[in-house]
């Protein structure tokens, strides 16, 4: 895809669709759409990340990426065109760093280090939960939650995928295959595998 | 609908507002991280567009530039009674320099081609 010959084209649509307004105007605006959308996106897209790749700071770098790098190709884009765009990238990102991990973890194995996580206990304020529920039912709500977060992360990562986009994000068929670069049955397929599995596994939880 | 049906259709929906309300308890770090990923992208956004708007306006600033140079020079010639058609030649060949981009080294020996154009060379000895 290549934006950057779209960008001009882009910039003068921008100018067009108020013309009572300046540039400077008319930029603040967009400046204020993007980081609207990407307020509602950004804690779902973390949470696909982390489930797949199971690390939060790993996610959050996942995230970050895919966020610089929708501003900085496709700002000028119409914002119908975000999500799906952005989605994409995310999907592209989680999978550059998982071929990474793997390279990484190849490397390690030949190398007499370990890391030694038992220094880095958590901060108890940071890693408070936002709101609270009662106790009993917080905890087997907790406990559903990592039964699914458990089983989503064993999913190939393509089933995975196509279940997070659909349930979590909300995508249609269409969108999903969009975001995820392939064909509509494709993604049906991958779906109802992830269904299928994520229900034997997680049978007990949901009676 | 069929059981079946009922039954994926409650799964979905549990397994939906599950993640759902994990994402609302992300904790205080994460909402940190995400909000400073977010204010950089913006940032990003509005440098690149900045960067772009000067970018189109370049080629617009050139010609005019050009445009008022091109005056400039027409306005300025001079107009010596005895050859007007020459000194309008001469500012069409300056304004041709000027658009052409690709005689700009003509400017740096200037008096010298004014001075062969005025015949003054052809009886001038070297030396």
């Amino acid at each position: 895809m290549n934006a950057s010959a779209t960008l001009p084209a882009a910039l003068a649509m921008l100018l067009a669709e108020d013309p009572a307004k300046s540039p400077k105007e008319a930029v603040l605006d967009r400046s204020r759409e993007l980081e609207r959308f990407l307020a509602s996106v950004e804690r779902r897209a973390f949470k696909i990340a982390q489930i797949a790749m199971r690390d939060t700071d790993d996610a959050l770098d996942i995230v970050q990426d895919a966020m610089l790098q929708l501003a900085r190709r496709y700002a000028a884009r119409p914002s119908e065109e975000w999500k799906p765009l952005f989605y994409r990238i995310l999907n592209n990102r989680i999978r550059d760093f998982q071929r990474r991990r793997v390279v990484r973890s190849r490397i390690i194995a030949w190398l007499p280090i370990r890391r030694d996580d038992e220094d880095e206990a958590p901060d108890p304020i940071e890693s408070a939960p936002g709101n609270e529920l009662a106790p009993g039912e917080r905890v087997q709500v907790d406990e559903t939650l990592k039964a699914l977060e458990q089983a989503l992360g064993e999913l190939p990562p393509r089933q995975q995928q196509a279940f997070l986009l659909r349930t979590l994000e909300g995508f249609d068929v269409a969108a999903t295959a969009a975001a995820m670069d392939c064909s509509q049955g494709s993604v049906k397929t991958h779906y109802f595998r992830a269904v299928q599995t994520l229900r034997e596994r997680l049978g007990e939880f949901w009676s | 609908m069929s059981t079946d049906d009922d039954r994926l259709a409650a799964f979905e929906r549990r397994a939906q507002e599950l993640l759902e309300e994990s994402t609302e308890r992300l904790d205080g770090r994460v909402r940190s991280r995400l909000t400073q990923a977010r204010s950089a992208a913006v940032e990003e956004a509005r440098r690149a567009r900045g960067h772009l708007a000067w970018r189109t306006w370049i080629p617009a600033g050139a010609v005019a530039g050009a445009a008022a140079l091109a005056v400039l020079l027409w306005s300025g010639a001079p107009r010596s009674p005895e050859a007007p058609v020459l000194a309008v030649h001469s500012s069409l060949d300056d304004l041709d320099i000027l658009v052409t981009n690709e005689s700009f080294e003509l400017l740096e020996d200037l008096e010298f081609y004014e001075w062969v154009a005025s015949g003054d060379a052809d009886g001038a000895t070297i030396g």
